[in-house]
Order: C-alpha cells, then structure tokens, then sequence
C-alpha cells in the first residue's frame, strides 16, 4: 500500500509535469496564432467598432440617398401642376400628371440596390461582432466548473488526488484554450470578413457609381427649378422697374432673396448627400486596402480615421434631410 | 420618345445649355421680352434634360440587378461564415469536455494505482 502510494505520488508528478509540458506546448501555439491572427485583441476590437460604425454610416446614407431618389416623381409632378397654374395658357397634358416619369421598375431597382447595399454591410457588421468567443468563453467556464466539482469530489474520496495538480493544471489549459479558440475564432472571422469585402468590391464600386449619376440627376432637378424661379422672379422684378411699381418690385426683392437663401441650403444638403456617397467609396476603398495589408498600426489607423470621416459626414446628411422633412411635414 | 443611350455627354451638354439659357434670362443688361424668350427656351431645354435623365434612370434596372446579384454573393458568404463560427463554438463547447474525461481518466488511474 505504502508502495503505491508512492508510485501514485510519483505519477501525479509525471502527470503534472507532462501536462504542464503540454501546457508550454499548447501557450507556443496560442502565440503563433495571435500572430497568424496579425494583430493584438485591442485591434480586433478596434476593426470590429469601425465595420459598426460603417454598417451605421451606410444605413443612414441609404435611407437619405433613396428618399431623395424615390422623391424625384412627387417633385416633377408638383413642378407641372406648379407651371399650369402660373401660366393660364399652358397645354394641360394629362399623362404628366398621372405617368411618374421614372418607372415602378426603375424605383424598384433601386430599392432593391439600397436594400442590399444594407444587406451587405448589416451581414459584415453582424460577423465581425458575433459573440462566438464570449460564447466559447462561458462554456469552457462551465466546463471549468463542473471539472473543479469533480475534482473536489475525487479529493474526498481518495487523499492521493489531493497530491495531484489538477487545479493548478485546469487553470492555465483552461485560459490557453480560451486564447487559442478565441484566436481561431477571431482569425477564422477575419478572413471571412477579408475574404467578402474583396469579392464585393468591384460590385460596389459599380453600383456607387451608378447611384452617383441618379444623385446628381436629383440634384440637377431640383436645382434646375429653383434657377428657374429665380429667373422668373428676375424678369417680374425687372418689368416692376419699368413700371415703377415700387411696391411690386419690394416684393419681388423679398422674394428673389429668400429663393437664394432656399437655393444655397437645399444645394448644400443635396451636394452634402454626394459627399456621403463619396465618403463611402472611400471608407470601402479602406476597407479593401486594410483587408491586402499586413495589418499593421498604421493600417488599422488610416482605416479607422476614413470610416470615422465618413460616420460624421453621414450623420450630419441625414441629420439635416430630417430637419428638412420635419420643416415639410 | 428619347434615346435611353444618350450618352453622359450629350446629357451634360444639354443641362450646361440650360443654365447658360436661364442665366442670361437673369441678365438685366438684356430687354425684358428677350429674357423671357430666354426663359421660355431654357424651360424647353429643361423638358428635353428631364426626359433623357429619366431614359437613362429607367433604362439603368438590369445594371442594378446585376451589381446586386454580386453583392449578394458575398452576403451570402457572410451568412455561411457566421454559421461556420457557430459550428466552431460547438466544436469548442465539446472540446471543454476535456477536462472531464481527463479528471475522469485521473480517477481511474489513482483507483488502478492505489489496488
């Protein structure tokens, strides 16, 4: 008895020594996968905030960029109603007021571009803030637990197991494990995410473009007829002086200078809109640039700097279309 | 009924043609009826821009689908890779086991050990 007990003492050592052996073994794989991983946690959290912030940037620029899209039927239709009461002797054509001069299709084109647009940067948004490693943490904490109990019971029935390390061997396998599959899962995650913004990439670009060429025709629309009025009020303005209609021409004065005022703000919230666009193209560009690159402080930085310029410009677009729709409605 | 290929130039051209139209419309330098006629023109052109912006919009669906149909693959990839990180936690969460058949195995050892 006394013999296996020594033996027993003497295998619990080997046993500690091996599994902290493998506990070396098992910490030389966790670095090189934080390695393989190019980058410490703090910049995988840093990129998960920045594929947040650009999933909101995007949002918001959607919703702005569609309602002024969807918007260009309303105003065409208001702008001919506008001219036949204006001027008495205009042909009244029907179908300009009951045929939206952009087709259903065509909305619906869009829609469905925006839709996936959201899509697209929802989907990198949820991937790159999946709770996967919090999830492995919780069950390698269970886990631990139940070990520990088991531990403690196999203690009490048998002094020889208070000699073995088992708590000491359970703790550090327990937090190499949890950074060697938080590694992996984090890895794993950022080549996925690498992996889709590549293959989107020259599909994004094309659809930016084309949303680029409805944005600025929103804005030449909208410009166009306030240029006009301006130029109607202009002539009356003119003619007032002609007659020397003092009272006629004030107004006209009045109302030249508050179409300006309306022309200068309505330009820089719609050319704002086309800068948010532009901000995005770049904050994808840097998304793409950053997902090439060895990932490095500099990179993680000028990425983060990009998406942040774009989050601003975005917020502040849709801040100032919903006060413009609040001032409508 | 206009061209849905006119091109971006063409386009253009004909929207500079507008605003150079309704500026000189603004023109005070220049008699009342002829501003008008002005005016008048440049609203013509307007008419004819809108029309073609509005070929060139409708006629713009298939890109869009296309281009959509792209980004939906990589949306797709996403899904399937955020379902990958699922398995791999189920992988993991097996894995923790371990540590009980690793106690267990202890006990057994001791148990063999100690007859």
């Amino acid at each position: 008895m006394g013999k296996g007990w020594q033996s027993a003492g003497a295998a619990g050592r080997r046993g500690g020594a091996e599994l902290k052996s493998a506990g070396r073994l098992l910490a030389a794989l966790a670095v090189t996968l934080l390695l393989a991983a190019c980058g410490t946690p703090r910049d995988f959290t840093v990129y998960q905030q920045t594929v947040g912030e650009f999933q909101q940037a995007t949002d918001q620029t959607a919703t702005v960029a569609l309602e002024a899209v969807r918007g260009i039927n309303a105003f065409e239709r208001d702008y001919e109603l506008k001219q036949l009461r204006e001027d008495p002797n205009r042909p009244l054509d029907i179908s300009k007021l009951d045929s939206p001069v952009l087709s259903p299709a065509a909305i619906d084109a869009r829609d469905g571009t925006f839709r996936v647009l959201k899509q697209y940067t929802q989907m990198l948004a949820a991937l790159a803030d999946s709770d996967a490693g919090e999830r492995w943490k919780a069950a390698s904490e269970r886990a631990k637990t139940a070990a520990e109990l088991l531990a403690s019971n196999l203690a009490k029935n048998s002094v020889t197991l208070a000699e073995l390390p088992i708590s000491e061997a359970l703790s550090p396998l327990k937090e190499i494990s949890d950074v060697i599959a938080t590694e992996i899962i984090n890895a794993r995650r950022a080549a996925a995410l690498e992996a889709a913004i590549e293959k989107a990439a020259p599909a994004i670009q094309e659809i930016s473009g084309q949303l680029r060429e409805d944005l600025a025709f929103v804005i030449r629309q909208r410009d166009s007829v306030k240029l006009l009025e301006i130029a109607e009020l202009s002539i009356a303005y003119g003619q007032a002086q002609l007659e020397a209609n003092n009272a006629a021409r004030l107004r006209l004065l009045g109302e030249i200078d508050g179409s300006l005022t309306a022309r200068t703000r309505d330009l820089a919230t719609l050319q704002g809109l086309m800068q948010s666009l532009d901000r995005f193209d770049a904050a994808h560009d840097a998304l793409v640039r950053y997902a090439q690159s060895d990932k490095g402080p500099q990179d993680l930085s000028d990425l983060v700097a990009i998406v942040r310029s774009y989050s601003a410009t975005a917020e502040q677009i849709f801040e100032s279309f919903q006060k413009v729709k609040e001032a409508v409605s | 009924m206009p061209s849905a290929k006119a091109g971006k130039t063409v386009r253009d051209e004909l929207f500079k043609s507008f605003e150079e139209m309704v500026r000189k419309a603004m023109r005070p330098d220049i008699p009342i009826p002829q501003r008008q006629a002005l005016f008048n023109r440049a609203q013509e052109l307007r008419a004819q821009w809108m029309e073609l912006e509005a070929a060139r919009f409708n006629s713009d669906a298939d890109a869009f689908q296309k281009a959509q149909d792209r980004v939906s693959a990589a949306v797709t990839d996403l899904r399937v890779a955020i379902e990958e990180l699922d398995d791999m936690v189920k992988v993991a969460e097996k894995a923790t086991k371990v540590f009980g058949l690793v106690d267990k195995l202890l006990k057994q050892a001791v148990k063999f050990v100690a007859l």
